[in-house]
């Protein structure tokens, strides 16, 4: 028995130690990085582009099904920002909604033009069963149809063909951001 | 000297068995959690109550200010609670509290308010699915790999008409006929 117990422990530190820890480095190490707020990195979001960005902002909703979404905004400002987890920090919790986060990640940028609400339009007409996703950004992942949504899905494509439209560009742009680390504000 | 091979079965399945109790347990009611996620939401206990908001505090709409948003609060005996508040949507407010939040109609002061409470057991059994970290994957790639090695030592444990060559057959040929049956329905 001693010896069984003495081989799980060893293994246990064995484990411990070849991995990367996810906890967050200590702060020393960040005090250069520029924290802006939402609205001020949705300002110059295009700038930022695949570039590692330091952003604060409420949590407005986490995606209830596994947290894999969450959408943060400044207080008393309209831009909001998707964050996606990272490969390193854990999904989102329901029961932070409502705190502040500083989150440090690489900005992703998705464009939408008129050959994809073509496609996205084409597929809601063929009326398609399975799971269709979501692409304005500002919703979770996916939603199963049904025929009730339909409409409103249609309604939002029109929408986007106008902004594309009233726009100086062919396209329009959906930012997220992938986190690497997320630190929630005291 | 000849190698015991049903011996060392043994004692694999065995103390394998022994360490994945904890895992399996974990793993089977996540699983059937997760499996019916869309019926209902497994890591918290959430409730609603309908609540009724004076118009005299909702007078800046959608630009309600932090102390009146704490004076709602207040007024239903939520004290020292207060996150944060914004307008999801226009005409209506959502003021987030400790353990939830409430919602409110700005025009006709209707509102919801919800608490949220972690679900015991299945809270934690769920973070753990969703792999919560580098330890835990690996950990549990441990785990995937000892389910491997204890279905394939459970089919040669026993011996006899009750061994693989008997009852086992028919038990292991159903255990992969059905998902695969089930499989093509899908496909």
């Amino acid at each position: 028995m001693k010896k069984l117990f003495v081989l799980l422990t060893a293994s246990v530190f064995l484990f411990a130690c070849g991995t990367d820890s996810q906890v967050d480095k200590p702060d020393e190490d960040k005090k250069d990085v520029a924290v802006l707020s939402t609205d001020e990195l949705m300002a110059v979001a295009e700038e930022h582009v695949d570039k590692e960005v330091t952003v604060e902002g409420v949590n407005l909703h986490v995606c209830a099904h596994g947290g894999k979404r969450k959408f943060m905004r400044t207080e008393g400002n309209e831009a909001r920002l998707k964050v996606v987890p990272g490969k390193n920090t854990p999904d989102f919790r329901q029961e932070d909604e409502g705190k502040v986060f500083v989150v440090t990640g690489i900005l992703k940028e998705r464009r939408i033009d008129q050959g994809y609400l073509d496609n996205w339009e084409m597929e809601l007409k063929e009326d398609l069963p399975e799971e269709h996703h979501i692409h304005d950004g500002l919703h979770c992942d996916t939603e199963t149809h049904d025929h009730a949504e339909l409409d409103g899905e249609l309604e939002k494509i029109a929408g986007m063909r106008k902004q594309i439209e009233e726009s100086d560009k062919d396209y329009l742009s959906f930012f997220s951001l992938e986190a690497k680390s997320i630190k929630e504000k005291e | 000297m000849k190698v015991n091979w049903r011996k060392i079965n043994r004692i694999i399945h065995r103390d394998l068995g022994y360490f994945s109790v904890g895992m399996c347990i974990i793993f089977g009611l996540s699983g059937i959690a997760l499996n019916h996620i869309g019926d209902w939401n497994p890591s918290y206990i959430i409730t609603n109550k309908e609540v009724q908001v004076s118009p005299s505090f909702l007078g800046s709409g959608d630009d309600l200010s932090r102390d009146e948003a704490l004076e709602i609060l207040s007024g239903h005996g939520i004290e020292d609670k207060y996150r944060s508040h914004y307008a999801p949507f226009p005409g209506e407010i959502k003021i987030f509290i400790d353990g939830g939040s409430l919602t409110v109609n700005t025009e006709t002061g209707r509102g919801r308010l919800e608490h949220m409470r972690r679900r015991p057991v299945f809270y934690q059994v769920n973070l753990l699915h969703y792999n919560p970290g580098e330890l835990w994957k690996w950990f549990s790639d441990f785990f995937a790999v000892s389910l491997i090695l204890l279905a394939v030592s459970g089919m040669f444990i026993l011996r006899g008409k009750n061994g693989i060559k008997g009852r086992g057959a028919v038990l292991v040929s159903a255990g992969v006929i059905i998902p695969v049956i089930l499989l093509l329905m899908y496909l």
